[in-house]
């Protein structure tokens, strides 16, 4: 037989596909980063990021659309409703251990998702809500008449700067208060919580403040999901992309925020150019070939190279 | 639901010493628990009859009780491998998948009887099972791998499984060689045949398995196991050999459960077990992790309060209603319905 | 819903975006006539004898991994027979244009398919069969298909929020709205009952789909003066339908109308007929459960003597049977809702183009249209080089599909759809009973 194996390589070099791939990488990172919060610096496993994700985006959606708010007010409102989902899910569940916590917040992110499919009137269900990027759009032409000419076809790069300043900042941000005390008693708690007790710190309230942050990061990278697709529907919103988020946290590695961009960015890189591999086989069988890659590449990874791509090892202390 | 803020009266269990692992099997939390459990339901059940009638919170419970034998099956080897091995294993409902389409290679591509099909299913899930912890789960533990390194394992595996179905076998459904239509009337109450078979077998092997745990040196080792591996290892049992037999048991169990669920339910896709997982781990968790009576029990409460929930909402919320009752009795009993309490976050 | 200054302002990028496309992308499309493209990307149609010696490159987005899965691979096996078709024909035709597929998974998300629709146009791709679920068509129509000007041709996204899009004109289907099969489904349930003071219960698979045909079915039939129960709305993937069957049946309804296709209808189907209490002679559904005969995936018992509408075409036995004998010779994927669909949105992509002299996706968008709709001569795809060398003579022409005579609108919908009423007869086979015409209102 001759060769079976081949990938096109022409579209791997066109801007439009690097541009495409940034956004989603950049929405991935803030994403992850808010999961970095939880399960690298404070040791708690939140497999629930996908919900606060589809609370941020849907209440930005629905304060727009639904109740005629300004786009900038809403963001603010929206982040604040997934800051306080965050706490009203973590208040309960935080005494929970470590592994019926992971399983209470997917379940939670369910939920969520089951209210966006079925509450129609407010959600528009299964036919997905439109029409909320508006102010976004003549925002995004104003940056891009703010370009040189020969970059105005590519309408994505404005959301593509500004998802990544977004990312440069919140990281900035984020390593600034793991240095602070704050950034301390949580690692602390993450090593010995019983010995953070003992110093008479409120270990709750740290863990709490701990899941509001994170969830405030998937309410901001929902915004942003929401703005590359100017279409919000349950679907975007299924478990699996927790599990990609661990996958990229992993890549990346614990507790390490820098680490979070780059393994977003290979994290996409391999999913959308594994797209162009071209195989005489059925097209739905090359497709699932797809994930095998990344199912196989998660197990390499996690077993050769537990630590990630910038993690330390010591660092890996997550214990059961 | 709203009675099972009822719990809360219940006395607390007994404060075990710290670290202490919940026993595989038996009703380690005295039978408290069990008694203030079967207490709500019924008072349920009653509010409901009042409400809605007999014939219909019967029918809708006869359903519960089939969804509940499929949750039940799933469960008990999430938990076997969670109590033993402290693994929480994404790829569990992938493995309900494999079952379900060896089953399919056996009886409609081969031509086999559905029975010696079926028993093809589980020899093959079993196997894929051992093969797991030989390639994968042994050598990690050997390097002293940490829950979370091993949980994302499994979710890679979930992805080899369940997407390799997928290049063999495709998307479209797929079907067994049963009857999915022949139904049995009795008091005016309708199960389908192959659903009142289904719900036997679930039900004489968990039996099975239940009484394997509790009576047998086997089952004795794996409690020793679930306890304290190292322990189990100085004290001179085998746990190479008993590892393997929780992985052919758990294993086994899932694939079998995959076939029932397909036959009873008519046909399979590459999803199958994926969406049934977070259901499975509902019922493990709602019953205790670790625990198989507790998985048996759990599995069929979430059969039931899905089921019922139908009678009083809108049926597209009923896998909802699941989660949102697990969380409910989590916040009341954080151990969940028959675990010990353990040391908490 | 955007202001009108934006539009414009679109336009203006989009023009620019094809000039700068060509000029920079180098080795993949250098057919020359780069700016002649640009200039008349705005213009007027071609009347003149079209250019017929194009490469085109036509996108297809299918559904292959997720929850739409099983629909993935029967649409990529018709898209595949429409291009055969298609060669076929060009050599008969007389005309030097070769056409080739791409295809990408859409994963059953919006998101996924609004990145695999970037890629397969940065591949070249300049007009695109799907996306195939409503929420993808929805995605990929507001963030890619208005603004890249590359139009888009779904085979199966019937939500009738779809027409209502501010799409400059790019998104298309083959499949009719909801808003139409769903009145044209009230109608037919009202002649076969002979009056419309019935109960009807309700029930749909709990997707863009399934939800949105029954509720605009609920209110036509409502509108007419019937009654309904439900919906009972069910989920593609869940452990058991049992209860939603014994809702479905409950109070012993004059008929049901359920709104499904047959992955979840399998499921469905055999806990309907296990209640003991439903009789598949009272039950009316539409062509997300039209086979030519009942798969074996399907109870028998849950559609023998069940009725439903589905699009058709005038002569749509002899064009239906060719489609299904090619379908079936080519081995491989068994028949799928829809397939026939993509099969005519492929086509259409290449028709549009030839008839533009173009494969520019502004002037593919702008021929869709025209190519599909009256006046002109019809033809269908047994008349294909014929049909050909009609639209490089520069004729107009009005290309009929296997789902339809298509004739799309102004919003990219086929407004007049011929449907069929079918009937599963005992055998499981299906036996078309009638046709009539459907036209959408105002």
């Amino acid at each position: 037989m001759t060769p079976v194996f081949a990938v096109s390589l022409d579209a791997l070099t066109s801007a439009d596909f690097w541009i495409g791939v940034g956004v989603l990488a950049g929405t991935y990172t803030i994403f992850t980063l808010g999961l970095q919060l939880n399960v690298g610096f404070t040791g708690i496993i939140n497999f629930g990021q996908a919900g606060f994700m589809a609370i941020g985006a849907y209440s930005m959606g629905i304060l727009v659309v639904r109740a005629g708010w300004s786009l900038w007010a809403a963001l603010p409102a929206a982040t604040a409703i997934a800051m306080a989902a965050g706490v009203l899910i973590g208040l309960p569940s935080l005494r929970l251990r470590a592994d019926y916590f992971a399983i209470v917040t997917i379940a939670f992110a369910e939920i969520v998702r089951y209210v966006a499919q079925n509450a129609r009137g407010l959600t528009g269900g299964n036919q997905g809500l439109l029409g909320f990027d508006d102010q976004w759009l003549d925002v995004s032409d104003t940056i891009l008449g703010w370009l040189p000419a020969s970059m105005q076809d590519q309408f994505l790069l404005p959301l593509l700067i500004v998802v990544w300043v977004t990312v440069a900042i919140l990281t900035g941000l984020l390593m600034l208060l793991q240095r602070s005390p704050w950034g301390r008693v949580l690692r602390a708690i993450r090593e010995d919580e019983d010995a953070a007790r003992a110093l008479g710190k409120n270990v709750l309230a740290y863990k709490l403040q701990s899941i509001a942050l994170a969830a405030a990061l998937g309410a901001i990278a929902g915004y942003f999901l929401a703005l590359n697709l100017s279409f919000l529907s349950p679907e975007s919103f299924e478990p699996q992309f927790t599990f990609i988020g661990f996958t990229i946290l992993i890549l990346g590695g614990l507790a390490n925020y820098v680490g979070v961009a780059l393994g977003s960015l290979i994290m996409w890189t391999l999913l959308e150019a594994t797209r162009f591999i071209d195989l005489p086989l059925a097209a739905e069988k090359v497709a699932a070939l797809r994930f095998v890659i990344v199912g196989v590449a998660l197990i390499l990874l996690v077993a050769f190279r537990p630590q990630g791509l910038l993690g330390k090892r010591q660092e890996m202390v997550l214990r059961d | 639901m709203a009675g099972a803020a009822d719990t809360a009266v219940e006395p607390a269990p007994r404060d075990e010493p710290r670290g202490a692992a919940p026993a595989l099997a038996g009703l380690s939390g005295g039978r408290g628990p069990l008694l203030v459990t079967v207490a709500i339901v019924a008072a349920i059940a009653l509010v409901l009859i009042v409400a809605y009638g007999i014939h219909d919170v019967a029918q809708r419970g006869v359903n519960g009780l089939v969804s509940g034998s499929y949750f039940a099956l799933g469960a008990v080897g999430l938990t076997l491998v969670y109590g033993t091995l402290r693994l929480v294993n994404f790829a569990h409902g992938d493995l309900l998948t494999f079952g379900a389409y060896m089953a399919f290679l056996a009886n409609v591509t081969w031509g086999v009887p559905i029975v010696l099909a079926t028993l093809f299913a589980v020899v093959a899930t079993a196997a894929l099972g051992v093969l797991s912890e030989r390639v994968m789960w042994r050598p990690m533990r050997g390097r002293g791998a940490g829950m979370l390194q091993l949980l994302l394992m499994t979710l890679g595996l979930a992805f080899v499984i369940r997407y390799g179905i997928q290049m063999i076998w495709g998307t479209f459904p797929r079907r067994l060689e049963v009857d999915v239509t022949d139904s049995i009337s009795f008091l005016g109450l309708r199960i389908g045949r192959t659903e009142l078979i289904v719900v036997i077998v679930g039900f004489v092997v968990l039996l099975a398995v239940g009484l394997m745990l509790r009576r047998t040196s086997l089952g004795r080792q794996m409690r020793a196991l679930s306890d304290d591996m190292g322990l189990a290892e100085v004290t001179g049992i085998d746990t190479d050999r008993v590892v393997i037999a929780t992985w052919i048991f758990a294993a086994g169990l899932a694939g079998l459960a995959g076939v029932l669920y397909t036959a009873a339910i008519g046909t399979m896709t590459p999803n199958l077990g994926f969406f049934l997982l977070l259901s499975l781990f509902a019922a493990v968790i709602l019953g205790g992790i670790g625990n198989a009576f507790g998985a048996l029990a759990g599995g069929l409460l979430l059969g039931l309060a899905q089921e019922w929930s139908t009678l009083v909402i809108d049926p597209r919320w009923k896998v909802a209603v699941g989660f949102g009752i697990l969380i409910l009795v989590l916040f009341v009993r954080p151990q969940g319905l028959f675990g010990r309490k353990e040391r908490t976050l | 819903m955007y202001a009108g200054t934006r539009s414009r302002w679109l336009l203006a990028v989009g023009v620019s975006a094809v000039v700068l496309g060509v000029a920079g992308c180098g080795s993949d499309d250098d057919e020359g006539g780069g700016g002649g493209t640009a200039t008349t990307g705005t213009g007027a149609a071609a009347e003149a004898p079209a250019d017929t010696s194009f490469d085109q490159t036509i996108g297809v987005l299918l559904p292959l991994t997720g929850d739409l899965s099983p629909f993935g691979a029967p649409g990529r096996k018709a898209a595949d027979l429409a291009v055969a078709q298609v060669e076929q024909a060009t050599r008969a035709g007389g005309v030097e244009t070769t056409v080739s597929t791409t295809s990408a998974d859409t994963e059953s998300s919006p998101q996924a398919a609004v990145q695999a629709a970037r890629q397969l146009i940065s591949g070249g791709a300049t007009c695109l069969a799907g996306p195939w679920a409503s929420s993808e068509t929805l995605a990929v129509a507001e963030s890619v298909a208005s603004r890249q000007r590359t139009p888009i041709v779904s085979p199966s996204s019937t939500d009738a929020a779809i027409t209502d899009l501010d799409d400059d004109g790019f998104v298309w289907r083959t499949a009719p709205s909801d808003n139409l099969q769903s009145r044209a489904l009230a109608d037919t349930v009202e002649q076969e009952l002979g009056g419309t003071d019935f109960t009807i219960s309700l029930a749909a698979r709990n997707d863009a789909y399934g939800q949105g045909f029954i509720e605009k079915f609920r209110e036509a039939w409502e509108a007419k003066g019937g009654r309904t129960t439900g919906p009972v709305l069910y989920d593609p993937e869940q452990p058991n339908y049992n209860s939603e069957a014994a809702e479905i049946v409950q109070g012993r309804p004059d008929a049901y109308v359920i709104i499904d296709f047959f992955e979840t209808y399998g499921k469905m189907g055999a806990s309907l007929v296990r209640t003991g209490e439903f009789d598949a002679g009272r039950l009316f559904t539409a062509d997300g459960l039209a086979s030519d005969r009942i798969p074996d995936t399907i109870p028998a018992r849950a559609l023998i003597g069940a009725r439903g509408t589905r699009p058709g075409t005038p002569e749509s036995g002899a064009v239906v049977e060719e489609f299904a004998r090619i379908y079936r010779e080519a081995g491989g994927a068994p028949r799928q809702t829809f397939d026939a669909q993509n099969f005519d949105a492929t086509m259409l992509c290449y028709l549009a183009a030839l008839a533009a002299g173009s494969t520019d996706g502004t002037d593919i968008s702008e021929q869709l249209q025209a190519v599909s709709a009256p006046p002109g001569r019809k033809f269908t795809f047994m008349e294909l080089a014929d049909g050909i060398r009609m639209i490089a003579a520069g004729e107009e022409v009005d290309f009929d599909g296997v789902t339809g005579p298509i004739d799309f609108d102004a919003n990219g919908d086929p407004t007049a759809a011929t449907y069929e009423v079918y009937r599963y007869g005992p055998d499981g086979v299906l036996r078309v009973e009638r046709q009539f015409e459907a036209r959408a209102a105002e």
